[in-house]
């Protein structure tokens, strides 16, 4: 749409374009962020990082600060804890519906910041997760409907999913004593010469890396039905089991708002042409210095969340493939240099093609790795919550 | 139009009388009379048309009475006592002249710059002629600029006037005469860059202008990227540009009206003139129909500009671009009271990118308008058709292939009156009615093997009416002052289905209620209200005067536009129940003061300006083919302020101006309940915010044949929203924005020079030529026009943009026949 400003930028211009960056003023390294959600029913959980130069490529964890969540009147402090660099994480608290509560923090260049005081957003339960097949793929809606009058919600979610490998092996290549640089073929069970399962059987997960907010002011009640994941037909994520946990939270006006130019803005990235970005900010304020950027918004409410598992048999035809194909016609001999040649190539042993006249491996059928090692594009420890 | 070049004859040894062919017999009193006023009552009842220099005799007073005598009678009793005198030709026309007594003649008189009829005016634009003059003992071509003074004496203030001949002295882009560069050069007016004749009038955004073109309300004023504006310098008579008290007669914008004048085709004998520049090509042809009573102008160009793209590295080689524009005017005179003109412009711009990206633009208008002298009140009315396009395709994928297209057209009807009621009021009223079109977007896919679907947003109709009435009103010799009331009425109209929101919510889409839909004519929504013009002069001593003035306005038509210049992909958009019309307010005050036998004007304007509904656009607003631009757009509260300071010497060898305009520009978006706050609702700078400005216009002349121009401009950067860092938040990486126009590109600063050799002046050659060569930026010095980010290999790296990073020279070749 936008092309026809190029013949203008290189209507003579073909020399005109010269660097030009510009430098973030704010404290130190970078304007503070800070991430997540005081839970008034359970553990808080809050990420401090700082910004960082566009050129930058890393997270820059803020750590060795402290944080605390106070209440107004009742003078109830509860402290957080840094876990990890710069994540912070409560005790499991119940706070009173009746008192306002703030979050404070202190980074370690005593700085402060702070959020106003606020009564706690009371989250519905989310009724159901559902899914539905189109022909083009499927879809996944959180259902919360109540009397709440929660209006804004936020969603966030885990997937996880099971998949297999293309092809099974009884078959693998191990160095004949360690450090030696030779290596031979040897079964992967030498007591059952049964076939293998820690490469066939795998897990993926991932975390919501887009903002899934909906609101409610326009419908008649507060019902909601959101559409939280959708997979084209075909995702290898549906391809064995699939589990989602979608975890909803209540937003106030302000922090759905917060969440709309957040998504907004951040959809493209800093081309001229692009449509009007806004600085973004939050709830929360540098005590010390007014006018210091922070970003971010700690909504105070509760958490809500419910599991859905999707098996691939409950659904029709998802036509998962693999670009994997048979190597049956092509057997290599059981010898060391042609054992490295494959090794190069990642390839590895799935088939005994021919024997020795001692039972021993003569001939070897191979496949690309990636087809038989799951472990390639996944993790074979099976999650705690899988059935 | 109070520049007048005078007439000036060369060699006439016709020793014509001075006639007194007229019959009128007139009868009056003249009690303390001007010589506006005199000429005004003179010309209602004798139909005869005044030439005069206003500065020699706008001091004098007359007093007598007359009773049923000729006019030449009546004038040697007014100018018998003096050292005027007086010169009655067979048109209908008298010619006053100092010192000299002046004889008229057939002669045929020309100015050299343009080869127009050269004239004298009538300080009245409903009456204005062209004329020819000569006087007496005048050997050599000369020129006498009679100047009305208007720096000082008008009562209307912010008025701009530039005759062609002052825009063709300035040195331009490619050597190609251009009007709308020559306005920037004025105090108060400025643009966002160089490719771009966007203008930003005090502190308005390009759409706030009304830009008119022989009555025409033209959308798209440039060709070739914005780098011409879409007017032919040879079809142009004079340009004015209201920019503080707007004549009640204009409204439905904001900020500015530019009123282009183009002239009548001459109606003695055919002539034209042909150019060739690096880029355009032109030809003017005019002449008589019938002679004396119809002709014709008739001008065309046309770019070649192709051979420029070819320059392009490889992967652009078969890009193309070209622009033309046509224009034919014609005018009839069928007695003294009635006259009619009609007028036909189009122009059309293309490029194409690789041979499959398309963009094109049109703008086409017709008008056809009819003047009658009703006794003492004259009638102009005016009827046409005024419509622009654009449509971008791309190919470049079959598979999603599209043409996109927009269009607006706009059938008025406009009637204008102006009644002298006496020496002291003129009174003017008059209506307006607009029938507004739109076509907001349509997507449709380029060919069957296209798998874009079809997406065409419904049309937009409304009609803007108007009634006004002004009244200029001179209370005292030295105090003056101009009074106007303007009705304005928009009633978007049906069919169309519309949008309904949760009340003091954003208009978002999650918080459409629903649709309510009107049927064809059914009114959706009403807006209107009273407009008020007001403007004063108080004259001390005769070179130097005070004026203020209030100026209010509304705005119902919209531009949007996600870039901060104008482009071919900006759309329009009528006010509708959802998107409120735009007002203004406007204070001024000015000083003026003329020096030099007002040979140089000095002129100081203030100004105060606030605006209410201004349109902004939502952070990652979508503009194009959108359902429901009224969730992408908030309505900001804009306030301007601004000092604008001009020098100009108008005549001798070396003659200019000079310009400082400091002026801001402020937005401010803080209410909760209309969408997200900008800058946390503080006030920010519009994109067009340019606080300092200045630019000198400089020519010397060395003889008749040589002359110098220079052009040198300085401006502040404009502002720009610049991604400052980044950060990770929600599951992922997000770019950190500074504040909504935070930041600013660096300063713009830019030399132009030409110099312009004429042919000899032989009278009785029959081409006459003329060579310009100058060099625009001659110090090369590379003027960001933006600043881009792009992410390059996981990092986003920012770069400066400038549209001429070199000096670039220029050669025109004119040929007048």
């Amino acid at each position: 749409m936008k092309k026809w400003y190029l013949i203008l930028l290189l209507f003579l211009t073909v020399h005109c374009r010269e660097e030009y960056n510009v430098v973030l003023q704010t404290n130190g390294n970078g304007a503070l962020v800070v991430e997540g959600i005081m839970n008034a029913q359970g553990k808080t959980k809050i990420s401090l990082s700082r910004t960082t130069r566009l050129a930058d490529k890393r997270v820059a964890p803020e750590t060795g600060a402290f944080l605390f969540i106070e209440g107004e009147n009742n003078g109830a402090v509860y402290s957080m804890i840094e876990t990890q660099p710069g994540v912070y994480e409560s005790e499991d608290n119940t706070f009173d519906a009746a008192t306002k509560y703030k979050l404070r923090i202190k980074t370690a260049d005593n700085r402060e910041y702070e959020t106003d005081y606020k009564n706690y957003i009371l989250t519905p339960r989310v009724d159901s997760l559902s899914w539905r097949q189109t022909p083009d793929g499927l879809d996944v809606f959180a259902n919360a409907s109540s009397g709440s009058d929660v209006k804004y919600y936020k969603f966030d979610y885990d997937e996880t999913w099971e998949f297999h490998s293309a092809f099974r092996t009884f078959l693998g290549f191990t160095e004949t004593s360690p450090g030696s640089g030779v290596y031979q073929i040897v079964y992967l069970d030498p007591v059952n010469q049964s076939v293998d399962t820690t490469l066939f059987v795998c897990y993926n997960s991932r975390s919501s890396s887009s903002i899934n907010i909906v609101s409610t002011d326009a419908l008649d009640s507060n019902i909601v039905l959101a559409p939280v994941v959708s997979y084209p037909r075909g995702s290898i994520e549906l391809s064995v089991l699939y589990s989602i946990l979608v975890k909803q939270y209540g937003l106030s006006k302000e922090g759905y708002e917060f969440y709309v130019k957040m998504k907004k803005n951040t959809e493209s990235l800093g081309s001229i042409f692009d449509a009007q970005p806004s600085e973004i900010s939050g709830n929360l304020k540098c005590i010390t210095d007014p006018s210091e950027l922070v970003i971010g918004y700690v909504e105070f409410t509760t958490a809500q969340e419910k599991r859905l598992f999707i098996d691939n048999t409950a659904l029709n035809d998802w036509a998962y493939k693999q670009d994997c194909q048979y190597y049956f016609s092509n057997p290599h001999l059981n010898d060391a240099d042609v054992i490295l040649q494959l090794m190069k190539e990642s390839l590895v042993p799935t088939i005994i093609a021919e024997y020795t006249s001692v039972g021993g491996i003569k001939k070897f059928e191979v496949q690309k790795e990636q087809c038989v090692d799951c472990r390639l594009r996944g993790s074979n420890i099976k999650p705690d919550f899988w059935p | 139009m109070r520049y007048v070049t005078f007439a000036l004859l060369l060699l006439i040894s016709v020793s014509a009388k001075t006639q007194a062919g007229d019959t009128s017999s007139i009868s009056g009193q003249f009690n303390n009379v001007k010589i506006e006023r005199l000429t005004n009552e003179l010309q209602q009842k004798t139909g005869y048309y005044f030439y005069y220099d206003a500065r020699q005799l706008d001091t004098i007073t007359f007093n007598f009475s007359v009773t049923n005598q000729p006019l030449s009678k009546v004038l040697e009793i007014a100018f018998g006592a003096t050292d005027f005198y007086f010169g009655i030709d067979g048109n209908k026309r008298v010619f006053i002249t100092r010192g000299q007594p002046i004889f008229t003649s057939l002669g045929v008189a020309r100015t050299r710059a343009s080869r127009r009829t050269a004239g004298a005016r009538a300080d009245d634009d409903s009456t204005a002629r062209s004329a020819f003059a000569g006087v007496a003992g005048v050997k050599t071509l000369e020129s006498v600029t009679i100047s009305a003074a208007l720096n000082v004496r008008s009562t209307t203030m912010g008025v701009q006037s530039i005759d062609i001949k002052t825009i063709k002295q300035v040195p331009v882009l490619f050597g190609e005469a251009d009007v709308l560069r020559v306005v920037l050069a004025t105090p108060g007016v400025k643009t966002v860059g160089e490719a771009s004749t966007g203008l930003n009038v005090r502190g308005g955004s390009t759409d706030q202008n009304l830009i008119l073109f022989n009555d025409a309300t033209i959308y798209n004023p440039a060709h070739f990227f914005g780098m011409f504006s879409a007017f032919n310098p040879d079809l142009v008579k004079e340009v004015n540009l209201y920019k503080s008290s707007v004549p009640a007669r204009y409204g439905g914008r904001l900020s500015s009206v530019l009123d282009i004048e183009g002239r009548e085709g001459d109606k003695k004998k055919f002539t034209g003139s042909a150019g060739i520049g690096l880029l355009t090509g032109k030809l003017t042809l005019e002449g008589p129909i019938i002679k004396d009573k119809t002709s014709f102008l008739f001008g065309a160009r046309s770019t070649y500009a192709d051979w420029l793209l070819k320059l392009l590295p490889e992967q652009y080689e078969n890009s193309t671009a070209g622009f033309y524009d046509v224009n034919l005017n014609l005018s009839h005179t069928f007695d003294k009271s009635n006259e009619i003109f009609a007028t036909g412009y189009f122009s059309s711009d293309r490029f194409t990118l690789n041979s499959d990206t398309t963009f094109a633009y049109q703008n086409k208008n017709v008008s056809l308008k009819w003047r009658h002298v009703f006794g003492k009140v004259t009638g102009t009315f005016t009827g046409g058709y005024d419509d622009y396009m654009y449509n971008t395709s791309s190919t470049q994928n079959p598979v999603n292939a599209y043409k996109l297209s927009f269009n607006v057209n706009q059938k008025y009807l406009r009637g204008h009156f102006i009644y002298y009621m006496n020496n002291r009021h003129t009174i003017d009223f008059g209506f307006n009615n607009i029938y507004y079109t739109l076509k907001p977007g349509s997507l449709r896919p380029y060919d069957n093997s296209s798998l874009v679907e079809e997406h065409i947003i419904s049309n937009e109709q409304a009609l803007e009416s108007a009634v006004y009435v002004g009244d200029k009103f001179d209370v005292s010799n030295v105090f003056s002052l101009e009074g106007g009331l303007r009705y304005s009425l928009f009633n978007y109209l049906g069919p169309k289905s519309v949008n309904t929101y949760v009340a003091g919510s954003p208009k978002t889409e999650e918080n459409i209620t629903g649709v309510e839909n009107f049927e064809s004519w059914k009114v959706a929504k009403t807006y209107g209200g009273p407009e008020y013009r007001v403007s004063m002069r108080y004259i001390f001593g005769d070179q130097y005067s005070i004026k203020a003035s209030f100026n209010t306005q509304r705005q119902y038509i919209h531009m949007l536009s996600n870039t901060a210049s104008m482009a071919p992909t900006d759309t329009w958009k009528l006010s509708d129940p959802n998107v409120k019309p735009q007002q203004g307010n406007q204070v001024s005050l000015g000083v003026y003061k003329n020096l030099v036998k007002s040979t140089v004007e000095i002129s100081f304007e203030i100004y105060y300006k606030k605006i209410k509904d201004y349109l902004d656009y939502k952070s990652g607003a979508r503009i194009i083919m959108n359902d429901h631009v009224e969730t992408d757009v908030v309505n900001t509260k804009g306030e301007a302020y601004g000092a604008e300071f001009m020098i100009r010497k108008l005549s001798g060898k070396l003659n200019g101006w000079f310009s400082y305009t400091y002026s801001r520009i402020l937005l401010r978006q803080d209410d909760p309940n209309a969408g997200e706050l900008i800058n946390n609702g503080e006030r920010y700078p519009a994109n067009y915010d340019k606080p300092h400005d200045a630019t000198l216009i400089a020519n010397y002349r060395i003889n008749k044949r040589l002359s110098f121009s220079m052009n040198a401009t300085y401006s502040t950067g404009r502002p720009i929203t610049l991604p400052i860092g980044r950060y990770f938040y929600s599951g992922s990486y997000r770019t950190l924005y500074g504040p909504r126009n935070g930041h600013r590109i660096p300063d713009y600063f830019r030399t132009d020079f030409s110099v312009n050799i004429d042919g000899n002046h032989k009278v009785r050659q029959v081409f006459h030529n003329s060579w310009t060569f100058g060099v625009y930026n001659i110090s090369g010095r590379k003027n960001p026009y933006s600043v881009y980010y792009v992410s390059e290999g996981g990092a986003i790296n920012g770069y400066k943009l400038s549209i001429f990073g070199s000096a670039i020279p220029f050669v025109t070749y004119n040929i007048r026949f």
